[in-house]
């Protein structure tokens, strides 16, 4: 049986679509729906695709509930994740990766990027098809552990077929793991640089947080296969997990050397150039300590790093303190070179022009 | 006629399995369930779910609802809801679709529980008139639909869909059936004054003085009538805006499939719990008192404890439903009603009460004809059910913004229980007044049962009736309780009333 | 005479600088009359101070002469030095900056730009210089 609902679930994909698209600009400086990324899909809270209807406030009216609690406690179960009675509460529409890339894509006019070569990747996680005996219980294997559970009963003399219950215990449970396969497919490292020293403020930080989604977005429908490093510097440079990378604060001075060390570091470590497209994004407020460091920036820039990248990107963030100096410095020394691109964003609705230029090149 | 709206022949049921329907339908029959000829089909895991986002129909007006409940379906599989085994609908014959990747020992339940689903149907008062061919009406109404939208235009017609969708609920649940929206006996006040024929020199004498001032009275009196307009209110608003609104041709026709196809499922809402208790009562009766293999065992019970096992917090229409049904049957087979019962105070006489009357399977039978969720629960929720299931209200807490349990006293939980089974989050409202300020401007009065309406969204539906009557609508209500009121001429929201901070939303 | 008595009396246009056993006192001058004096930037050196002293008595002490508060902007130890800002002026987006290595700390004003940073001359009375001079060499 084919049903006709592939042209309905279109139009409401298109609708949705729409949305985005129309108020993407504010969609881009908006931190909630960076919130909410998984795997494949972005949740963006759209309250307003719904069929609107004279109803109660769904706080007003309460409810009745079932199970443990003591009066005055919050009930279990409540709450935005609750609402199942459709209709009664709010739609997050859901956007494939893919799709908010393409809307990204059309709207900023961006370029598909022609990847170089292929790499050969191994261990990629694919299909749940093995059974274990541990595991956490979102792969729990429900009907093998009924199975167990039966089979330990009867063995036990406590099931009763008059009045079928099955209790499982610990030994009981299955689950699922998965089975590693390898594929063939074209790579890219993205290296993330922050500056982190006392001068980048949370405002400065939440910009780079939104910039660094939707260059990730727009990266991964280009890629299969995308890894994703982290280095945070203020006088001295480390890598560090994602989480990190946003959270550090540190009230030290600039020394973007020691970055750019780092990062060089790393790529010679795990990204030979042949196999891997490597992209560079950095993200700081252009206060560099002294000119002499500059001076060293730029020839690492020329002489290591830029031989290495498909793409450099610098985009220089503002306080209330203005703009550093370190964009100039890029532009008299390196601008001319089309693997990088220079970018100022000095508050949240620049993010869109930002993005922009740092991925119309289609590189 | 429904195969013709498949793309592909539907499945039937394999022979394993057909020859276990009829076996379950003997037993059925033979236990007492009174119900249509049934047909069964096979879906895969899509095909379910699109059925259930089009509410049960193959073929619906093309709209990008379906889209969105077919979406939020696959959202609530995600977050470990309900998962649908079956869909059965209130036609003749009635149609069942089967979920095709479940054991035998789901189906031969599933197949069970869709017998107490269309015994339900057939035989519960409240579906009395219904129309039980709405496959062929839904397939019609589609097929009118596109036909519009051929002629006017695919957004026009999405838009219009749009506006009379958002009415939907502004209907009159206690219709027993549509009305014809002008009474039989209805009249145009006259235009002329009813003279007989005659000619001049006649005319003192064939229409004599006092016969014309009795048509002249009983003129005025037609008249009066007409200006209070409606007599009383109405709360199917959407007839009464079908009836006297002002739109095009084609306008007017969707609005009339929509609200047809509202009242349709009118009674299903109405009697939720007592439908899916019923059908849980009798699959749980039927499979245990049949030998079941031990590999069926399994299954059973990874099936039963997902529909009946209760999320935190939630209420399971399933799960209360089928202990009142088994609550009543059990009382009545040890006699535990009338006076005697209703006054004896003596808590070990209560429980140990037998009469030995063994009334229980007349009287669920009994209750599921006459009763509906309202009556259900009124006259049957007893303060041990309500124990034993482990019931509680809860409200909302502003400072926190938390949803806090509030009590599990019988009285509290027994109220609200009936109001949200009551109105199931429409507030009631009626048209008062077809013609107000004589510029023939809808008025709609708010009755309020201690619970505010939803401002955000009033202001967009009043502006589609607005757009659906053709001129202003206005709307008496009261909030924060003060009065308030709002309106819309299509192009502009008033609102006055008291201040409204942030509502509605967690 | 101290350091600031010093410093004031050699007050004209141009670079000045000034030894004195309390220490170092450096000062670009764009112009200076009886009252007031305009200048790019003045620097205070000591004999002995270390960087975590100086940011300890230093937004304080240098804050309370210009009657604006100083935060530490940056602390950099491995590279021997710190920078402390005022708030920025929301009139003329003028803030003062006072860069210190330890012993030594200097003080300019900039205005932010568009394009960058636009170093301002400061304005004081001959007074009140002398108490930043003051405040400058605090430990």
């Amino acid at each position: 049986m084919i049903l006709n609902i592939e042209s309905d679930l279109n139009r409401f994909r298109n609708i949705v679509r729409g949305k985005v698209r129309k108020d993407l600009k504010k969609y881009m400086a908006n931190g909630e729906m960076v919130g909410k990324q998984g795997d494949k899909f972005v949740r963006i809270p759209l309250p307003q695709i719904n069929i609107p209807r004279l109803r109660y406030g769904k706080n007003e009216a309460g409810g009745v509930g079932q199970g443990e609690g003591a009066e005055g406690e919050k009930v279990p179960g409540t709450g935005h994740e609750a609402g199942d009675q459709a209709g009664e509460h709010e739609l997050d529409a859901e956007l494939t990766i893919d799709e908010l890339a393409e809307i990204l894509g059309e709207e900023l006019a961006l370029p598909r990027i022609e990847p170089k070569g292929a790499k050969h990747l191994s261990s990629v996680r694919d299909r749940y098809t093995g059974i274990t005996r541990v595991g956490p219980r979102a792969l729990r294997h429900m009907r093998r552990t009924w199975r167990e559970t039966l089979r330990r009963q009867m063995s036990t003399g406590t099931y009763d077929a008059a009045n079928p219950v099955l209790v499982p215990q610990k030994d009981d449970f299955r689950f699922r793991s998965w089975n590693s396969k390898t594929e063939p497919q074209s790579a890219a490292a993205i290296i993330y640089v922050m500056d982190v020293s006392g001068s980048m403020g949370k405002e400065q930080k939440e910009i780079v947080r939104l910039e660094a989604f939707w260059i990730d977005t727009w990266l991964r429908a280009q890629y299969k296969h995308l890894e994703t490093r982290f280095v945070i510097h203020d006088a001295a440079a480390r890598e560090v997990d994602r989480d990190t990378f946003f959270r550090t604060r540190e009230s030290g001075g600039t020394l973007i050397s020691t970055a750019y060390k780092t990062v060089d570091a790393i790529v010679s470590a795990d990204y030979p150039v042949e196999e891997w497209n490597l992209y560079v994004f950095q993200f700081s407020d252009g206060d560099n300590w002294s000119s002499s460091d500059t001076k060293l920036c730029m020839e690492m820039l020329q002489g290591q790093l830029l031989p290495k990248l498909n793409l450099f990107c610098y985009g220089q963030v503002e306080s209330e303190y203005g703009s550093g100096q370190f964009i100039n410095d890029l532009r008299e020394h390196v601008g001319a070179d089309e693997r990088v691109v220079l970018s100022k964003i000095a508050e949240r609705s620049d993010i869109m022009q930002s993005i922009k230029e740092f991925l119309g090149k289609g590189r | 006629m429904v195969e013709a709206f498949f793309k592909r022949p539907p499945r039937s049921l394999p022979p394993e399995l057909e020859a276990e329907r009829q076996r379950i339908e003997a037993i059925a029959r033979a236990a007492g369930l009174d119900i249509f000829d049934t047909v069964f089909e096979m879906c895969d895991y899509d095909e379910i779910n699109m059925l259930a986002a089009y509410g049960g129909f193959p073929t619906r007006y093309p709209h990008w609802r379906w889209g969105m409940e077919y979406l939020q379906m696959q959202k609530g599989y995600e977050y470990g809801l309900q998962k649908i085994y079956e869909m059965v609908i209130n036609t003749n014959p009635a149609y069942a679709y089967l979920l095709d990747n479940n054991y035998h020992v789901d189906q031969k339940l599933v197949m069970a529980h869709v017998f107490g689903h269309v015994d339900f149907f057939k035989n519960n008062l409240w579906f009395a008139n219904t129309n039980r061919k709405m496959l062929d009406s839904m397939a019609d109404h589609a097929v009118r639909v596109r036909r519009i939208i051929d002629r006017v235009g695919e957004s026009e017609v999405e838009a219009w869909l749009d506006v009379c969708l958002s009415c939907d609920n502004l209907i009159d649940p206690h219709l027993g059936h549509i009305v014809r929206t002008r009474r039989e006996d209805d009249v145009d006040p006259p235009t002329d004054s009813g003279r007989l024929p005659a000619s001049r020199y006649m005319d003192s004498y064939i229409n004599p003085p006092e016969f014309l001032a009795e048509l002249e009275s009983k003129r005025v009196a037609l008249e009066a009538r007409a200006r209070s307009f409606p007599e009383t209110p109405v709360r199917d608003v959407l007839g009464f805006v079908l009836e006297h609104g002002r739109m095009q041709k084609w306008q007017r026709d969707i609005l009339d499939i929509i609200r047809n196809e509202a009242y349709y499922f009118v009674p299903q809402m109405q009697t939720k719990v007592m439908n899916e208790g019923w059908a849980s009562f009798w699959h749980t009766r039927l499979m245990t008192g049949q030998l079941l293999t031990d590999a069926e065992v399994i299954d059973y019970c990874d099936h039963h404890s997902g529909t009946t096992v209760m999320r935190p917090g939630q209420l399971n229409p399933y799960k209360v439903g089928i202990e009142v049904w088994r609550d009543i049957e059990r009382r009545w087979d040890r006699g535990q009603f009338g006076k005697a019962w209703m006054d004896c105070e003596d808590e070990g006489a209560r429980r140990d009460w037998d009469t030995k009357a063994g009334l229980g399977k007349e009287k669920i039978f009994e209750v599921r004809r006459t009763h509906n969720d309202v009556t259900f629960i009124d006259e049957f929720l007893t303060p041990e059910l309500c124990r034993r299931i482990g019931l509680f209200t809860y409200e909302y807490d502003k400072r926190s913004g938390d949803f806090l349990l509030e009590s599990r006293e019988f009285d509290d939980i027994k109220q609200k229980l009936l109001f949200s089974l009551s109105t199931h989050g429409t507030p009631r409202i009626s048209v008062t007044d077809g013609n107000h300020a004589n510029r023939g401007e809808l008025e709609l009065t708010h009755d309020h049962e201690g619970v505010d309406v939803q401002v955000q969204w009033a202001e967009t539906v009043l502006g589609n009736l607005a757009r659906v009557w053709g001129r202003p609508v206005h709307l008496s209500t009261r909030l924060d309780d003060k009065t308030a009121r709002m309106s819309h001429d299509g192009d502009k929201f008033l609102y006055d009333g008291p201040k409204i901070g942030k509502q509605g939303n967690a | 005479m101290n350091l600031a008595d010093e410093l004031d009396q050699k007050l004209r246009p141009g670079v000045i600088a000034v030894a004195h056993p309390e220490g170092r006192a450096e000062a670009n001058v764009v112009d200076a009359d009886r009252l007031a004096v305009s200048v790019r930037s003045l620097r205070v050196t000591v004999a002995e101070r270390s960087l975590d002293e100086a940011i300890a008595v230093l937004p304080e002490a240098v804050g309370r002469c210009l009657g604006l508060p100083l935060h530490v902007a940056e602390h950099a130890p491995t590279l021997g030095g710190a920078v402390l800002r005022s708030p920025v002026d929301a009139s003329d987006r003028e803030f003062y900056e006072l860069r210190t290595g330890g012993a030594d700390a200097e003080l300019k004003r900039w205005r932010v730009q568009p394009a960058g940073r636009e170093q301002v001359p400061f304005t004081l009375t001959r007074k009140d210089l002398g108490r930043l001079v003051s405040g400058l060499k605090s430990r």
